[in-house]
């Protein structure tokens, strides 16, 4: 019996070639993860010996409490809520800038609430405005930049209260929300949008991150990691349709109230914050020391975090 | 007669058939148009109103869940915050209305929840029908949804979009109250509906089979659909996104707009769940904001046209065919008398005119027309049988008038030479009616041996009854002259003869005169008629004009007689009007001029020959024109006996005649004569006779092979002491005697060329036989040796 146990043991491990990793990703299925499925659907991670479970993110799920307690070794995540943790320690390491081009905007309709009509940012003054909570810092920034000081309403899973004319403007992904109010049936013609990335408070989003421990006791994973990922996303780039069925798969496995036109602007609009095109000058997968540094100040962060240890080797842009 | 029924009958078999199938499709399809019309008008507005009604229905159902939660929510105002009254009360709203899935109460994040004893309670039925309760666990994340946080903001009652609730799983709605005290939110209350309950209220609606209800949240998308995995993903808008066709797109994104702002509408687009073209109504339903509407494929609401077409179709397609009854009756009433018209028709053009015509008793066209052809056949009938009668009539006339012609032709003296005996005696004369019968006459007889008389006449006017009077005329005449022998005398005499109970006023041209053979003096007396005209060598001359009216005028007219003498060699050309005044085309008279010099262009030495002459140049000037009047001319020459010289040089006799073989005769006397003046012995007259005949007989038959005309064929004898020399000239065709060999006698005369033998005979006769072609004439010389 024992000797069969051991057997079984050194067998499993003989075996046991791949290291079995888990991605986290920050919210539900949706094809802004649309490399990372590709990845996985593609063999991508088997070719670098990565045997990756991706886990779902959503309003219940916290992607850094899973990498604190162990339950995932890599998660998807927004630049600007780790910066925030990582004002006193470096907790979190980026392994890979995604997107690079901030896709956060403020939607508002043409004629707010009080009669007046909204064109400008410097309109929004003294309305109500929907804000993430995540993102007052950078919303903080824009309004002290126009000058105005709107009345600030928390914004959390939809946009009903702006669909409402609850509030005059309310918080909007480009890949996301716009869409989704289109949808509902808001003409482009009865509502402004401004683009921060237009604004030129453009500061990036989405990128890999690991346990700094983790980056430091086993770059090697962390590196096949991130290169499946990114060939991942090149090919969900390059092959469209068939991504969008892999996406609609989980949407559809997962229940989740959304439809492939909307996956298709998402997965359009997230590919070109990831990719740069003509006179962009960002480099795809990495964070620029300029970027890095241009978000801090906007999130008004007074604290030092050196760049040099937030980012992983392949994430950091030694050019800047 | 099958062809006409085949055309004609089916012409308008097909065309009263295609007229009214024409005016039926029409009606077919204006009614078509019309029904659609107003079908779509009536179904819109059943459909329109249907979604009001079910509007309002699910408004009501919502309203009256609504209500007891606005009551709850005041009862909690005035109520102290427990535990067990928030049970109470949540209870009460869920066992009030069965539609209520569960209902909630959140108190403000703020509130003191140690001293209420909760925070949030939910209260549902489950699968069994009873009630349980929990206390809400993730707190954090009800206080962030939207049934908690839109009221919070709003600080008033609102339906909350349809979510997928996480705890229990199902798809509600939450109708959410929030109470506020003092400007402040103490709590929210709560009831929530499912959409089984929305479903059914749906399901009693009476709509077509294909109809497709559906229900649309505020947010766009569909909460209640037949396709069921569109539910709570796509919106109008994402089913424009994925359409090709720009229309349809534009259509979809125009109702994804419109179900945000408008109350209620209708619209036309091509659907694709369905994919037929559709009408969509809607109706807001007020408490949620949601949309209740209808998606009705325009085939289902135009149905009822398409019964109504096959019945129409079938119907229009039964009357055709009983149109076609009428249509056949019709076309037969025209058709079959047309037929039976042909027939008669056919049967009539072949002459049997007996042959009876359809009977009808009809007054319209083909009545009348059946009438007027029977009027025709009458007629033509009629018309026929005169005309078969006047030319029955015609026929025995003209066949008279054959006869006629025949006798009178008769009575005039047509032997040519008529004095075949007297060589030196040369009369020729010819008569062309201008009809059949005519009124010129010409006559001659010897009085005696030494005395002739000639004549020549024209009677006024044409036809038989000019005949007539020519007949009498001419008989009278000849007995008249036979008993008085002067001509002014007979004239005397006929004359008065005619001119008595001469009703008709008729009268006659006449010529009268006795030629005394031996002197050729010639007494005559002209009554009224035409001068004679003298051809000598050098000018032609006319007798003096007539100064005697014709005969048969006037009685008791004093005729006189003239003479003259008619030398040797001079003709003497008797003629009446119808030479002179024959017309050509332009109507231009031949006149005497013209005479004169056809006379005096073409010397002639016989009097056939002088006639033809004439005649020809009247045939010639007339170029075709009509004869009017009858062509009479007599021609005389006589050549007296005299001397014979017997010379070398000039000709002892000569004779000239004509290619006529009766002229042959005239040979033979004037050789007689000779023999007996020259004392030939008889073996000579005969050797003589018999050449010349074999020459002249060869010359007559094959010397003029190609014209009927008349030609002159002159015989010279020279008597000499030692021989007579013969010479024949003619005209006629180059033939050389001399040339034709020696006929084998030995070949049977069957084979024998013609004429071979004669020629022999005459070189063998003669002593010399000669040939000459000299100016276009044949010479012919012969010589006879005499032997002493």
């Amino acid at each position: 019996m024992k000797v069969i146990g051991l057997l079984i043991f050194l067998f499993c491990i003989a075996v046991s070639a791949d290291q079995k990793v888990t991605m986290v990703l920050q919210w539900e299925h949706q094809s802004q993860f649309a490399g990372y499925y590709m990845a996985l659907e593609k063999g991508f991670y088997i070719e670098e010996g990565l045997d990756v479970t991706v886990l779902r993110g959503g309003s219940d799920v916290n992607p850094f409490e899973m990498l604190e307690k162990g339950k995932a070794d890599f998660c998807s995540a927004m630049l600007a809520p780790v910066l925030m943790m990582s004002k006193e320690e470096i907790k979190f390491c980026l392994l890979a800038q995604l997107i690079n081009s901030s896709t956060l905007s403020l939607v508002a309709w043409k004629d707010a609430s009080d009669g007046s009509t909204i064109s400008d940012p410097t309109d929004l003054d003294g309305k109500k405005v929907a804000i993430w909570e995540s993102f007052r810092a950078p919303y903080k920034a824009m309004f002290d930049y126009y000058g105005i000081t709107p009345n600030i309403v928390p914004q959390y899973y939809s946009f009903s209260l702006f669909a409402q004319r609850g509030v005059d403007a309310c918080s909007a992904m480009m890949y996301n929300e716009y869409h989704s109010l289109l949808q509902l049936g808001v003409g482009e013609d009865e509502i402004v949008v401004f683009k921060f990335n237009e604004l030129g408070m453009n500061f990036p989003e989405d990128g890999i991150y690991c346990l700094k421990e983790k980056e430091e006791s086993c770059p090697e994973v962390c590196s096949a990691f991130v290169r499946a990922s990114l060939k991942g996303w090149a090919y969900a780039r390059d092959h469209e349709e068939e991504t969008l069925d892999v996406v609609m798969g989980y949407i559809k496995k997962a229940k989740l109230p959304t439809n492939r036109p909307h996956m298709k602007w998402m997965l359009d609009t997230v590919l070109e914050a990831i990719y740069p095109s003509e006179g962009e000058s960002w480099k795809v997968g990495k964070l620029s020391e300029k970027s890095f540094n241009e978000s801090i100040s906007i999130l008004n962060i007074t604290n030092d975090i050196s760049y040099e240890l937030f980012t992983s080797k392949e994430a950091c842009d030694v050019q800047d | 007669m099958f062809k006409i029924r085949a055309s004609l009958f089916l012409k308008f078999a097909f065309f009263i058939i295609f007229g009214a199938g024409i005016v039926l499709l029409i009606l077919v399809k204006v009614n078509s148009s019309m029904m659609r019309e107003m079908l779509l008008e009536s179904r819109g507005d059943y459909y329109t109103a249907l979604a009001l009604n079910a509007a309002n229905k699910i408004d009501k159902s919502f309203s009256i869940a609504c209500k007891d939660v606005d009551e709850a929510a005041l009862i909690f105002q005035n109520q102290e915050i427990t535990r067990d009254n928030a049970t109470a009360l949540m209870q009460r709203i869920i066992k009030n209305n069965d539609s209520v899935f569960g209902s909630a109460i959140a108190l403000a994040p703020d509130m003191d929840f140690e001293s209420t004893g909760y925070q949030i309670l939910y209260t549902w039925k489950d699968d069994y029908g009873n009630i349980d309760m929990i206390d809400r666990l993730n707190t954090l994340k009800d206080y962030q949804s939207d049934w908690f946080y839109l009221p919070q903001y709003l600080g008033k009652p609102l339906w909350c979009e349809l979510y997928n609730d996480f705890e229990t799983g199902m798809l509600m709605t939450t109708y959410s109250v929030p109470v506020f005290v003092d400007g402040k939110l103490q709590a929210v209350i709560t009831c929530d509906l499912t959409v089984e309950h929305i479903d059914s209220l749906l399901s009693y609606l009476n709509v077509g089979e294909k109809t497709e209800s559906i229900l649309v949240s505020d947010n766009g998308r569909f909460i209640i659909h037949p396709k069921k995995e569109w539910i709570m993903t796509e919106t109008f808008y994402s089913l424009a996104e994925q359409s090709e066709n720009v229309e349809q797109q534009d259509v979809l994104k125009k109702i994804a707009h419109d179900i945000r702002v408008k109350s209620s509408s209708l619209y036309r687009y091509y659907s694709p769940s369905l994919e037929e073209t559709v009408w969509f109504y809607f109706n807001h339903i007020p408490s949620t904001g949601w949309v209740v509407g209808f998606i009705v494929p325009e085939s289902e609401i135009l149905a009822p046209i398409h019964v109504m077409n096959n019945k129409m179709a079938i119907a229009a397609i039964f009357g055709i065919f009983l149109l076609f009854i009428p249509a056949l009756l019709i076309s037969l009433s025209i058709t079959r008398p047309l037929r039976q018209i042909c027939h008669a028709t056919s049967i009539i053009s072949t002459g049997d005119f007996d042959f009876s015509l359809p009977h009808t008793k009809r007054t319209d066209e083909i009545g009348r027309l059946i009438e007027d052809f029977g009027r025709m056949r009458d007629n033509l009938k009629e018309y026929m049988t005169n005309l078969a009668i006047k030319t029955a009539e015609k026929e025995k006339i003209s066949s008279e008038l054959a006869i006629a012609e025949e006798i009178q032709h008769s009575i005039l003296p047509k032997l040519f030479p008529p004095f075949p005996k007297r060589a030196g005696l040369d009369i020729f004369a010819i008569l062309h009616s201008a009809r059949e019968v005519g009124g010129d006459l010409y006559d001659f007889t010897l009085l005696d041996e030494n005395h002739l008389y000639i004549t020549i006449g024209d009677v006024s006017g044409k036809g038989v009854p000019a005949s007539l009077f020519m007949a009498v005329g001419k008989t009278l005449m000849k007995s008249t002259i036979q008993a008085v022998r002067d001509p002014a005398k007979a004239l005397i005499h006929v004359n008065n003869e005619l001119a008595d109970g001469n009703d008709s006023c008729m009268f006659i041209t006449l010529f009268c005169g006795i030629l005394n053979l031996e002197t050729n003096e010639l007494i005559y007396s002209n009554a009224g008629h035409n001068p004679p005209l003298l051809v000598k060598s050098g000018t032609p001359e006319f007798f003096p004009d007539a100064c005697t009216p014709p005969l048969a005028a006037m009685e008791d007219i004093e005729f006189t007689n003239e003479s003259m003498f008619l030398e040797d060699g001079m003709q003497l050309l008797l003629y009446t009007d119808g030479v002179t005044e024959a017309m050509n085309r332009e109507e231009v008279l031949f006149d005497e001029e013209r005479l004169v010099k056809v006379v005096s262009e073409n010397p002639t030495k016989t009097a056939e020959k002088r006639i033809s002459t004439v005649l020809k140049a009247i045939r010639k000037f007339a170029d075709g024109a009509e004869q009017y009047d009858d062509i009479t001319m007599l021609c005389i020459s006589n050549q007296r006996q005299q001397e014979h010289i017997m010379s070398e040089n000039s000709p002892t006799s000569a004779l000239v005649l004509t290619n006529r073989r009766e002229e042959f005769a005239r040979i033979v006397t004037w050789l007689e004569n000779l023999s007996e003046e020259l004392k030939w012995g008889p073996g000579l007259l005969m050797q003589l006779n018999l050449v010349l005949e074999e020459w002249i007989v060869n010359v007559i038959s094959y010397g003029f092979p190609t014209d009927e005309s008349v030609h002159e064929i002159e015989i010279r004898l020279w008597q000499s002491e030692n021989e007579i020399k013969l010479e024949v000239i003619d005209d006629g065709v180059a033939f050389d005697p001399t040339e034709r060999e020696k006929p084998d006698i030995e070949v049977p005369l069957e084979e024998r060329e013609l004429g071979g033998l004669g020629i022999h005979f005459i070189k063998e006769t003669t002593d010399k036989f000669t040939y000459e072609r000299k100016g276009g004439l044949n010479v012919i010389r012969m010589v006879k040796e005499l032997s002493s």
